[in-house]
């Protein structure tokens, strides 16, 4: 007589469960080891690729923008086009700043060594270097006119205005949530499964409307203000970038990075060390 | 053997004999040093070099660097591309790797090990091409972007990371690949200027 098989039935179980957050600070630490582990030339020409590609929020937000009559809920709608590069730049696997703070972190957090940090702050380096250049490239080409019509560009131009609404300072307390909530978005997708899209969408649309600050596609804003000749180098880099690097550096690998550690630590005991 | 093949073997000796007797100094602090520098003849740091060009002039309004920047930029891509279909069509030991293993090989092939790839050199290539295209625009470019390849390429052989005729053929390389782009670039430029030159500086 034969014993039933009940293997199959709790794998179909098993599939269905979401992952718990061990499962999920695995899965994101062992994404981050692999980051780590790339070529600089590797890091460097996807960060130069996510770079350019997040400008396309920008070009959908000033789209909308233009499109749109001067009411108090166009924010609302502009902001829609907010996490177009995301969806690009996310599901293109390409290297966004702002998702290594998380995944780069937890590495260096379970196992901290002096390898580990140099290799943390080498990929931070060179990820937030070629994402900087390739904003700059793309706001180049809108500052010449070169993508899409005048009045596109004025639209642009219009909605990264928003930005210098901030001080240095309001901008640094501003970009800690938009870091926070990016970790959150690597944190989360290796739950999204099918619906990486909707939550992508989800989680940036949040953080357009709130008004946080993200230093990459804020980059792209404050690289086309200055070179058409609307904010100074020193407000651009000391007051509108700089901020937003440390205060997005802060929110995802300062505070959510940690957190997302700590609930695990105690229950991790060794056991998927590997 | 006719004269030309004894001619063409004797240039071979000499290219690898040469090779390996510089690469003997490459534990040498002086040339650990040099070749370290030399790391801006890598794809990453000439790309970036590229596009800070381009940015610095837009900050700068310097119309001058911004052109040379986008150039340096085509022709770096250019020249890569060309290296790399020659590096992926023959296979060549590195010297260092043919001290370390006492054989070399340098025929027809595909091996994408990084220690089969020698010919031809890739920062050479990179390095003279973006020198070259620097120094069409931007005035006073020219001199230390020479002598700046001209480091990256003398780097090589002494880390033992190419031969001679790498070097040789990856400075034809960049050289040819940035001529080539700039004759199209001369003609290009002038009309995307003209439609720059219609966007207004600042508006909104």
């Amino acid at each position: 007589m034969s014993t039933p098989d009940r293997t199959a039935p709790q794998d179909d179980v098993d599939d269905l469960k979401a992952a718990d957050a061990k499962d999920l600070h695995r899965a994101v630490r062992e994404a981050g080891q692999e980051e780590l582990d790339r070529p600089i030339s590797s890091l460097f020409f996807s960060g130069l690729a996510a770079g350019m590609a997040i400008a396309s929020s920008l070009i959908a937000e000033g789209a909308l923008h233009a499109a749109l009559p001067d009411t108090p809920w166009r924010t609302l709608i502009v902001s829609l086009g907010y996490p177009i590069g995301f969806l690009v730049v996310i599901l293109g696997r390409m290297q966004l700043f702002t998702e290594s703070t998380i995944s780069a972190t937890l590495p260096l957090v379970t196992k901290p060594s002096g390898w580990a940090l140099r290799r943390t702050l080498r990929l931070w380096a060179v990820v937030l270097g070629a994402n900087l250049l390739g904003t700059a490239l793309a706001a180049g080409m809108i500052a010449a006119g070169l993508l899409g019509s005048s009045e596109l560009r004025t639209a642009m131009i219009e909605v990264s205005l928003g930005i210098t609404e901030l001080s240095a300072g309001a901008t640094f307390v501003n970009a800690i949530p938009a870091g926070f909530m990016i970790a959150i978005l690597a944190w989360s997708l290796p739950n999204a499964r099918g619906q990486a899209f909707q939550v992508i969408a989800a989680i940036t649309y949040v953080v357009a409307i709130g008004g946080f600050s993200h230093s990459v596609v804020g980059a792209v804003e404050a690289w086309l203000l200055l070179f058409v000749g609307k904010t100074g180098v020193v407000q651009t880099l000391g007051g509108l970038m700089l901020p937003a690097i440390l205060g997005n550096l802060l929110g995802g690998a300062g505070l959510f990075a940690l957190l997302a550690h700590a609930q695990v630590r105690g229950e991790m005991n060794g056991r998927d060390e590997n | 053997m006719g004269k030309i093949e004894r001619a063409a073997k004797a240039v071979a000796t000499a290219d690898r004999d040469v090779t390996l007797k510089a690469a003997e100094q490459r534990d040498r602090p002086v040339v650990k040093a040099t070749g370290l520098l030399a790391e801006i003849g890598d794809q990453p740091q000439l790309v970036a070099t590229s596009i800070g060009t381009a940015v610095i002039g837009l900050i700068a309004r310097r119309p001058d660097m911004i052109r040379g920047g986008l150039r340096m930029l085509a022709a770096h891509a250019a020249a890569t591309f060309v290296k790399s279909a020659i590096k992926s069509s023959i296979d060549r030991t590195r010297p260092e790797q043919a001290i370390e293993d006492g054989k070399a090989k340098f025929e027809p092939g595909d091996s994408d090990d990084h220690e089969q790839t020698s010919f031809p050199s890739g920062h050479t290539a990179g390095a003279v091409a973006v020198a070259r295209a620097a120094s069409r625009d931007i005035g006073g470019a020219g001199a230390p972007a020479a002598v700046i390849s001209g480091m990256v390429a003398v780097a090589q052989p002494l880390t033992g990371k190419h031969y001679l005729s790498d070097l040789v053929v990856g400075a034809a390389v960049g050289w040819i690949s940035e001529a080539l782009v700039s004759a199209v670039f001369d003609r290009v430029a002038p009309v995307i200027e003209a439609h720059v030159a219609t966007a207004p500086a600042t508006d909104a």
